[in-house]
């Protein structure tokens, strides 16, 4: 074999792999059950311990939601993925976050509080898009993270900070996940 | 020359993984727990008797496992890639490799 044929042969495995990294991981899943999570949180957005509380319960399940319904695609699609590690980075995220929030409140301060359990989901979304190879995912983890610095150096009231990620990034999120579920729809 | 730089890359390729249908279903097996026979098919662009002859030739040189199973009343044919078969695949992309490199080399 000479080295065109080799790159004609790369080229085809490198589209053959990115199929199946699409059918397996698309990333509208994890948008719209973290969407949900995040816009149903501003019930509690007013209290950071109860924050804490919310994440340290919503995240796991929202994990373990995630995985179902990866799963059930998966079999109706007729291939299926590993979910240990999304499992091992999902548990150790929604620890993270509910450690933070209790450390934050011990220290005194209420809006580190009421920002730490949705900085955990922010740098969730960034593993989450490395696991998946999604840059989308990526990038919505890493705008999340500058979001929550932003209202931090702002010093927004932490009842407002926490109510505006709530609703504003969680309304993002459940916009996005509907739109990558629309247009995955219109290429199949 | 020595023996070594007189190694041509595509002596790396091995005659079992390297046929493009069976590269293919390697490929697609290395980036999933497990894929279903329709799925491969559909993927892949093959036709059933091509699809299974190929799987046949995986599944002797261990490079695959098969399972039938019954969802409901529904038969279904799940195909996931053996350790040896990712090892397998992992030798045959770095001889790909070394071989578009060499490509770049020369352009």
């Amino acid at each position: 074999m000479d080295s065109h044929q080799a790159a004609q042969e790369w080229q085809e495995i490198e589209r053959v792999r990115g199929r199946a990294r699409v059918d397996l991981r698309s990333v509208d899943i994890p948008l719209l059950v973290f969407g949900v999570l995040m816009v149903a949180s501003a019930a509690v957005s007013d209290s950071g311990p109860r924050m804490g509380a919310y994440w340290g319960v919503a995240a796991p399940v929202g994990t373990l939601v995630t995985v179902w319904l990866y799963r059930r695609r998966g079999r109706g699609r007729g291939i299926t993925g590993s979910n240990a590690a999304y499992f091992a980075v999902s548990f150790g995220i929604a620890a993270a976050a509910f450690a933070a929030a209790v450390a934050a409140s011990a220290f005194g301060s209420a809006l580190a509080a009421a920002l730490a359990p949705i900085t955990a989901v922010a740098i969730a979304y960034v593993m989450l898009g490395w696991l998946t190879r999604s840059a989308l995912l990526a990038a919505i983890g890493a705008a999340l993270v500058a979001g929550v610095i932003g209202l931090w150096l702002a010093e927004v009231e932490p009842d407002r900070a926490a109510l505006v990620l709530a609703l504003a990034v969680g309304g993002s999120l459940l916009l996005a996940g509907l739109g990558c579920r629309f247009v995955s729809r219109v290429e199949q | 020359m020595t023996q070594s730089q007189a190694r041509h890359p595509s002596s790396g390729l091995d005659a079992i993984v390297h046929q493009p249908a069976r590269l293919g279903i390697l490929t697609v097996l290395g980036e999933a727990r497990r894929a279903d026979f329709v799925y491969l098919r559909d993927t892949l662009e093959l036709s059933d008797g091509n699809l299974s002859r190929q799987l046949q030739v995986l599944e002797q040189a261990g490079h695959v496992a098969i399972e039938k199973v019954f969802e409901g009343r529904r038969p279904r044919t799940w195909v996931s890639l053996t350790k040896t078969g990712r090892v397998a695949l992992r030798a045959e992309r770095d001889a790909l490799r070394a071989l578009v490199n060499r490509l770049d080399g020369l352009r």
